[in-house]
C-alpha cells in the first residue's frame, strides 16, 4: 500500500516537469497556427499568409519592432552595469548589507505598482517636476515629454529600477557561491587595484552565474505589457502592446494578426538574446589583452564614489516612488506645483478602501491558492529529486525556466486560444493553473537550495525514532525548513499578485485582481484611487514577506524566553 | 537481544569495502570497529540501519533480535542510531524532542513519567522545556542518547558520538554510555577512532578490502 | 408518424414566433415579466462595462446592492478598459459553439460595437420592448434612443444614457475659449501647449475627429452614409490638412496624445492642459465635487453644436442569466435608477426618460435636480449633432495612424 502510493507520487513527480515543456508547446502550436490562418475556434479554417500581411502592413511596425528591442537592451545592459557598479564599490561594505536586506520587500512589489510609482515621481506635472518648478519658476507643468516618450526612456528607467535589485540578489548569490574574498586577497597580493581584481577576477567567475538571470530580464523587458501601458511609448506603442491591442479588437480577423505578432515578438526575443550572446562573447574575445596585460590600475576613490552614489541613489529612487504613491493616497488637493498636497485628507481611503475589497480578496485568493499548491508540488518534486541523476535534475531546472524565458505574451496568446476552444477560459481554477505556469518555477527555485542544505540525517535521525516517514516530514523536515518556506510562500504571493496578462487573457476579464485594476485605473483619471491600488499591490507581498521572516524569529523568541526562564527556574532548584 | 550479521559484502561505486563479513553482538555487549577513516566503517552502519544509497551494493543479512531486517525499511528496523553530531531537532524543546521518539498510544501521563525518568538519567532533571540551542555539549549529547534509547531500539549503533566532546566531557559521556548500554542489556556496534573509546571486543578495519576479524580482549 | 412529427414541430415554430413577436402584448405582459422576476432570483449577472471612470464604478455598486435587496439577483461588474475585447470574447464563444452559459450577462455598447455585434448575431432579443419600464423612454424628443449612429436598435439593445460632446476650460487660463474648430486652431498658434485630444482609437479621441470633420467637410450630410474609398480622401482632405496645422501646436507639440479623455483630468488639474474635452456634459461639475479638478473650471459646446449620442444596454445571445439580466437592465432605466444617474453628485449622465410621462412625484424630483456649477443647461448644450455612419469610424483611425503614428 505505502510502496503503492510512494510509487505513484514518485511518478507524478516526474511527470510535473515534463508538463511545463508540453504546455509550451501547446502555447507555441496554438499561436503558430491562427497565425497562418488556422483557428478553427472562430471560423478559420484555411491556411493562408493574410495575418502576415496585415502585420508587415500595420502602421510604423518597423518602429514598434526596432523600439521594444531598444527597451530590451537597454533595460538589460544598465541594470547588469548598475549591478557591476554594486558589486565593485560596495563589496563589504555597509551598503551591501543594507542592500541584501531591503532586496526582498523591494522586490515584492509588482511592476506595475513601481511603473504607476515612477509616473508619479517622471510625470511633468510630477514629484521632481514640482521640486524644479519654483527655482525654475514654472507655474504650470513644463511641455516635456517625461513619461511615455517614443524611444521608451521612462519605460527603462521603470524597468531598471526594478531589475538592477532583481539581478544584485543574483549577484549575491552568486557571490556566496564564489571564493570573491580569496580571489580579492590574491589579486591585491599582486599589486592589482580592488576594482581591477573585480573587474579581472571575480566578475569574470560570477558573470557566469547570473547569465541566465540576465535573460530572464532581458525576455521580460522584450515582452512586457503592464508597465509599457503605463509609461511606455503610446504613439506607436510597444510591439507586445500592440500584440494585446489586436487581440481585444471587436474584428474578429485581428486575431489572426496577433498570432503573427506574437511569433514575430518570439523571433525577436531570440534574435535580441543571440545578440546579446554575441556581444558577450566579441567583449570576452577583444578584452583577453586586457585581462592579462597587466595593469594594476590605481585607487580611484572618486570613482568609487561615484559609483556607490549611483547604485545608492537608484535604492533611493524606488523609495521616494513608493513614498510618492503613499503620499497621493492621502492627498485631496495636490496641484502643481506645491511639493506636497495642499489638503490632506483620509477621504480616499474611506470612499474607496471597500470597493478595493473585491480585489484585493481575489488577489488573495489566486495568489495563495497557486502559492500553496506551487510549493506543495516543489516539494513533491524535491523529494522525489533522484540525486543519483545530476543531468536529470538539471533538465527538470531548465524546464522550470521556460516560461521566465520565453515572452509571456507569445504562449499566454497560444494558452488562450487552446482554453477558447476547450471552453476553460474564465474559470478561478484556469486563472489559478495559469498562475501557477510562473508561481511553480520560482517556488521551486526557491526551494530548492534549501532541501539540498537540509542535513538529511535528522529525517534519519527521526525515521528511526518514531518509525513513521510520514511523522518525520511532518514533524521533523518542515519544522525545520519553515523559514524557506514561509519566504517561498511570500515569493510566490508576490509573483502572482504582480501578474497581469496570465489573469487578463485566461480570466475571461471576470477576475479582478489588484494589477489588473491597477493598470486598468492607470490610464483614467484618478490618481489618488491609482496609487491607493498601488499601494496595496504593494503591501499585499510586503505584509506576507514581513510575516514570514518574523513567524520564525517570533517563535525563536517565545521558544528562547520559554527556556529561559524554565533554564532560571532550574538553576533556582539547583542552588 | 542480539545482533547479527551474516555474512555481509558491502561495496561503494564498484570499490569492495567488506567481503563476507560475520559478527554476533550479545545483549549488553559493545563492539567497537576501528580503522583509518574510508575503510567503509560509516558505510556499514548505514547499511545496517538501512539508510539506503544507490552507490552502495550489499549482500548478507542483517538479524536483529532473531528478526531478519534486510529489507525492511529503515524506520521498521528498531534500531537507535547516535551520531557525531547530537542532530537535536532545533524547532522542539527537549521534552518534544523525548516525547518525539516514544511509541504512540501511551497516556499522557506514562509520556511525561517516562520523559522525567529519561530527564533524572541524563541527570539533567527540570530541562524538559529548555530549548536546545541553550544546552551545553555534554547535556547534548545525554540527551541525544536519552532520546535514542526512548524509542526502544533493539540494537544500538554508535558513530563516533564522543568524538565532538572535550577530553572531560568524552571520559564522563563514555562511562554514561557504557553503562546504560549495559543496563538496558542492548547490543551496540560503536565506530571509533579513538582507542580510548574501546572496551570489550575490537573489530580492525584496513583501507585495503580485507579485514581482521579478530577479537581482542 | 412521420407527418405527425413534422406537424409537430410545425406548430412549435409558430408558436415560438407569435410568442416571440407578442411578447410584449399586454395580455401576456403581467404574468410574463412576474415569471422572468421569479427566474432571475438568486442569479449572478456579469455586466461588462467600462471601469475606467470612478462616478460610473460607485453608481454600479449602488445599483448592484440595489438589485440585491429588490430583486434577489447578484450583479457583478466586470470592468473592461476596452468593450470591444468583450466583443470579441463573445465572438469567439459563438465560433466555438457555445450558445448557453456565455462569460458575459450585460455589455454596455453603442455604435461600431453594436453594429458589430447585430451584424454577428451577438445579440439576444428583441427584448427592450417587452421590458415595463421601456413605455418612459423619450423615444420622440431623443431620437437617438432607437437608432444608434444610424443603425435601428431593433429592441436589441436598451437606451441607458445620454451624451454630448463637451469641452473644458479652465476659466483662470482661457477666459474666452475657442467655439469652433477654426478658433481652436488659431487659439492653439496662439497659446501652444494648452489642448490635446485622446490617441484615436479611444472613443472620445475619434469623437474629436468626427466633430472636426463635421466642421470641416464640405458636405456635412455625406457623413450619414457608408464610408467609400473613392471619396474617402476628398472628403476628408479638410481634416488632414486642419490636424497637420493643429498638432505641433498641441501638448507635447503632438508627438504624443493621452490614452483616454480620463487621462486628460489630471493634466487640466495640473494646469498641464488649460482645455479638455468630455461625452458627460455634467463631468466638469462631478470631478469638482470629488476635488480633482479646480472650481475655475467650466464647460462649453462649439457654436455649430457638437456630437451627441445614446449609450445602450444589451445581453449577449448566449448569456447565462437572462432573466436577470432584463431584470437588471428594467432597474436601470426605471426612474430611481436614471434620477440617480443624472445627479452630478453621483454621475451626472443625461437620461434617456420622457420627464413628462412620469408620475408627478417621479417629475418633480427630477425637475428639482440641481445642475452642478460646471454643467450647461439643456438650452445651452443645444440640439446634439448626429453621428455619421458607424463605418467613418474604423477608417478615420485607421487613415488618423498611418498619418500619425
Amino acid at each position: 500500500m505505502n510502496a503503492h502510493h510512494t510509487g505513484r507520487a514518485k511518478a507524478l513527480a516526474y511527470l510535473i516537469p515534463l508538463l511545463f515543456p508540453a504546455i509550451i508547446v501547446a502555447g507555441l502550436a496554438g499561436v503558430i497556427l491562427p497565425a497562418f490562418g488556422w483557428f478553427p475556434a472562430l471560423g478559420f479554417h484555411s491556411f493562408t499568409l493574410t495575418p502576415w500581411q496585415i502585420l508587415f502592413n500595420t502602421p510604423a511596425l518597423m518602429e514598434m519592432v526596432l523600439v521594444t528591442m531598444f527597451v530590451g537592451l537597454s533595460t538589460t545592459a544598465i541594470a547588469l552595469l548598475l549591478t557591476l557598479i554594486f558589486a565593485v564599490t560596495c563589496w563589504q561594505t555597509r551598503l551591501w548589507r543594507i542592500t541584501a536586506r531591503s532586496l526582498s520587500p523591494l522586490l515584492a512589489i509588482p511592476h506595475s505598482a513601481l511603473a504607476i510609482g515612477a509616473l508619479f515621481l517622471l510625470a511633468p506635472s510630477g514629484f521632481f517636476s514640482r521640486i524644479a518648478a519654483t527655482p525654475m519658476g514654472w507655474t504650470r507643468p513644463p511641455d516635456i515629454l517625461s513619461v511615455n516618450d517614443p524611444l521608451g526612456l521612462s519605460l527603462i528607467f521603470t524597468l531598471v529600477l526594478k531589475e538592477a535589485p532583481f539581478l544584485c540578489l543574483m549577484l549575491i548569490t552568486a557571490v556566496s557561491q564564489t571564493p570573491v574574498k580569496r580571489l580579492l586577497t590574491a589579486g591585491r597580493a599582486l599589486g592589482y587595484s580592488p576594482l581591477q581584481c573585480w573587474l579581472k577576477l571575480a566578475w569574470p567567475q560570477v558573470y557566469p552565474k547570473m547569465r541566465l538571470s540576465v535573460l530572464i530580464v532581458m525576455a521580460f523587458s522584450l515582452s512586457v505589457v503592464d508597465v509599457s501601458m503605463i509609461i511606455g511609448p503610446n504613439l506607436p506603442p510597444l510591439l507586445p502592446v500592440q500584440i494585446l491591442f489586436w487581440q481585444q479588437n471587436p474584428d474578429i480577423t485581428q486575431h489572426l494578426p496577433a498570432a503573427a505578432g506574437a511569433l514575430l515578438l518570439l523571433l525577436l526575443v531570440i534574435a535580441t538574446m543571440g545578440l546579446w550572446l554575441l556581444g558577450e562573447k566579441t567583449l570576452q574575445f577583444n578584452l583577453r589583452n586586457w585581462l592579462t596585460a597587466g595593469h594594476r590600475g590605481g585607487q580611484k576613490p572618486l570613482l568609487m564614489k561615484c559609483g556607490k552614489m549611483t547604485w545608492s541613489g537608484t535604492l533611493l529612487m524606488a523609495l521616494t516612488a513608493l513614498i510618492v504613491v503613499a503620499i497621493w493616497t492621502f492627498a485631496w488637493r495636490w496641484r502643481f506645483p506645491d511639493i506636497l498636497p495642499s489638503v490632506w485628507s483620509l477621504k480616499s481611503w474611506i470612499r474607496y478602501f471597500p470597493r478595493l475589497l473585491d480585489p484585493l480578496v481575489t488577489t488573495l485568493i489566486i495568489a495563495v491558492s497557486s502559492s500553496v499548491i506551487g510549493i506543495a508540488l516543489s516539494i513533491l518534486c524535491l523529494e522525489f529529486r533522484s540525486p543519483e541523476k545530476p543531468w536529470q535534475n538539471r533538465a527538470v531546472t531548465a524546464f522550470f525556466y521556460l516560461p521566465l524565458l520565453l515572452p509571456q505574451m507569445t504562449f499566454l496568446l497560444g494558452i488562450q486560444t487552446l482554453l477558447v476552444s476547450l471552453h476553460l477560459d474564465g474559470y478561478l481554477v484556469t486563472v489559478i493553473g495559469c498562475h501557477l505556469l510562473f508561481v511553480f518555477p520560482y517556488c521551486y527555485l526557491s526551494l530548492s537550495g534549501s532541501w539540498q542544505q537540509y542535513d538529511q540525517r535528522y529525517t534519519q535521525a527521526g525515521r528511526l525514532l518514531c518509525g513513521s516517514p510520514w511523522k518525520t516530514f511532518w514533524q521533523v523536515k518542515i519544522p525545520m525548513l519553515l523559514t524557506p518556506l514561509l519566504t517561498t510562500l511570500a515569493l510566490g504571493i508576490a509573483v502572482s499578485t504582480a501578474l497581469y496578462l496570465p489573469t487578463l487573457m485566461t480570466g475571461a476579464g471576470r477576475y479582478e485582481t489588484l494589477t489588473t485594476e491597477a493598470v486598468a485605473l492607470a490610464s483614467g483619471g484618478n490618481r489618488r484611487l491609482l496609487a491607493l491600488y498601488a499601494l496595496m499591490q504593494m503591501l499585499v507581498p510586503m505584509l506576507f514577506f514581513a510575516a514570514a521572516l518574523l513567524t520564525p524569529r517570533w517563535l525563536h523568541i517565545r521558544r528562547k524566553g520559554f527556556s529561559l526562564s524554565a533554564g532560571q527556574r532550574t538553576s533556582r532548584n539547583e542552588s | 537481544m542480539s545482533l547479527e550479521l551474516d555474512n555481509i559484502s558491502l561495496a561503494v561505486a564498484g570499490r569492495t569495502l567488506l567481503e563476507e563479513f560475520f559478527l554476533t553482538i550479545k545483549a549488553g555487549e559493545i563492539v567497537s570497529i576501528m580503522g583509518p577513516s574510508g575503510c567503509g566503517k560509516s558505510t556499514l552502519l548505514s547499511v545496517i540501519c538501512g539508510a539506503q544509497s544507490p552507490a552502495i551494493t550489499t549482500s548478507g543479512n542483517i538479524i536483529v533480535n532473531g528478526h531478519n531486517v534486510t529489507d525492511m525499511a529503515m524506520e521498521k528496523r528498531r534500531i537507535g542510531l547516535l551520531f557525531q553530531d547530537d542532530l537535536l531537532f532545533p524547532h522542539m524543546t527537549v521534552n518534544g524532542n523525548l516525547a518525539f521518539a516514544l511509541p504512540a498510544g501511551l497516556s499522557a501521563r506514562e509520556r511525561s513519567y517516562r520523559i522525567d525518568e529519561a530527564l533524572a538519567a541524563a541527570d539533567l532533571p527540570g530541562y524538559g522545556n529548555m530549548h536546545p540551542d541553550n544546552l551545553s555539549g555534554g547535556q547534548r549529547a545525554r540527551i541525544s542518547l536519552m532520546r535514542t534509547l526512548l524509542a526502544e531500539p533493539e540494537a544500538l549503533l554508535l558513530d563516533e558520538p564522543f568524538s565532538r566532546l572535550d577530553a572531560h566531557l568524552r571520559q564522563q559521556m563514555r562511562n554514561f554510555v557504557f553503562d546504560t548500554v549495559k543496563d538496558k542489556q542492548i547490543p551496540a556496534l560503536l565506530v571509533t577512532h579513538d582507542r580510548q573509546d574501546c572496551c570489550e571486543r575490537i573489530i580492525e578495519l584496513n583501507a585495503s578490502k580485507t579485514i581482521s576479524g579478530d577479537v581482542h580482549d | 408518424m412521420r407527418l405527425q412529427k413534422t406537424l409537430k414541430q410545425l406548430i412549435t415554430c409558430a408558436s415560438l414566433t407569435t410568442l416571440s413577436t407578442l411578447g410584449f402584448a399586454s395580455t401576456n405582459f403581467a404574468s410574463t415579466w412576474q415569471d422572468t422576476l421569479e427566474e432571475a432570483k438568486g442569479q449572478s449577472v456579469y455586466m461588462n462595462a467600462w471601469g475606467g471612470s470612478e462616478s460610473v464604478n460607485d453608481y454600479l455598486d449602488w445599483a448592484s446592492q440595489e438589485v440585491k435587496e429588490k430583486y434577489g439577483l447578484t450583479l457583478h461588474h466586470v470592468k473592461v478598459d476596452d468593450i470591444s475585447s468583450v466583443i470579441s470574447r463573445i465572438l469567439a464563444e459563438k465560433s466555438a459553439g457555445r450558445t448557453n452559459k456565455g462569460s458575459v450577462d450585460i455589455v454596455w455598447i453603442n455604435g461600431e460595437n453594436f453594429r458589430a455585434m447585430k451584424d454577428n448575431g451577438l445579440l439576444h432579443g428583441p427584448f427592450v420592448n417587452a421590458l415595463p419600464n421601456w413605455r418612459h423612454i423619450d423615444t420622440k424628443d431623443k431620437p437617438t434612443t432607437v437608432v444608434d449612429f444610424g443603425e435601428p436598435t431593433d429592441g436589441l439593445e436598451a437606451p441607458w444614457g445620454m451624451a454630448q460632446l463637451v469641452f473644458m476650460n479652465d476659466t483662470e487660463v482661457v477666459p474666452q475659449p475657442p467655439k469652433s474648430m477654426q478658433e481652436l486652431l488659431s487659439f492653439s498658434q496662439k497659446n501652444p501647449g494648452l489642448f490635446t485630444y485622446p490617441a484615436p482609437p479611444d472613443f472620445i479621441g475619434t469623437t474629436f475627429l468626427k466633430q472636426a470633420l463635421l466642421e470641416l467637410a464640405a458636405d456635412p450630410a455625406r457623413l450619414q452614409k457608408p464610408v467609400n474609398d473613392k471619396d474617402f480622401k476628398r472628403i476628408t482632405q479638410p481634416l488632414w490638412s486642419f490636424l497637420d496645422q493643429l498638432h505641433p501646436q498641441l501638448w507635447r507639440s503632438g508627438r504624443t496624445f493621452p490614452t483616454s479623455a480620463t487621462a486628460m483630468i489630471p493634466l487640466l488639474d495640473d494646469g498641464e492642459l488649460a482645455m479638455s474635452l468630455t461625452f458627460n456634459p455634467s463631468e466638469a461639475s462631478t470631478a469638482i465635487n470629488n476635488g480633482r479638478l479646480p472650481d475655475s473650471v467650466r464647460t462649453y459646446v462649439h457654436n455649430n453644436g457638437t456630437i451627441g449620442n445614446t449609450h445602450f444596454l444589451a445581453i449577449p445571445f448566449n448569456s447565462s442569466a437572462n432573466a436577470g439580466a432584463k431584470v437588471v437592465i428594467n432597474f436601470l432605466m426605471s426612474p430611481e435608477a436614471q434620477l440617480r444617474k443624472s445627479d452630478p453628485q453621483k454621475w451626472g449622465d443625461p437620461t434617456v426618460l420622457s420627464i413628462d410621462s412620469l408620475n408627478s412625484e417621479d417629475k418633480s424630483a427630477f425637475k428639482a435636480q440641481k445642475l452642478g456649477i460646471a454643467t450647461l443647461r439643456p438650452e445651452q448644450l443645444g440640439s446634439p449633432l448626429p453621428e455619421p455612419h458607424p463605418s467613418w469610424v474604423n477608417a478615420l483611425e485607421q487613415a488618423w495612424q498611418e498619418r500619425y503614428r
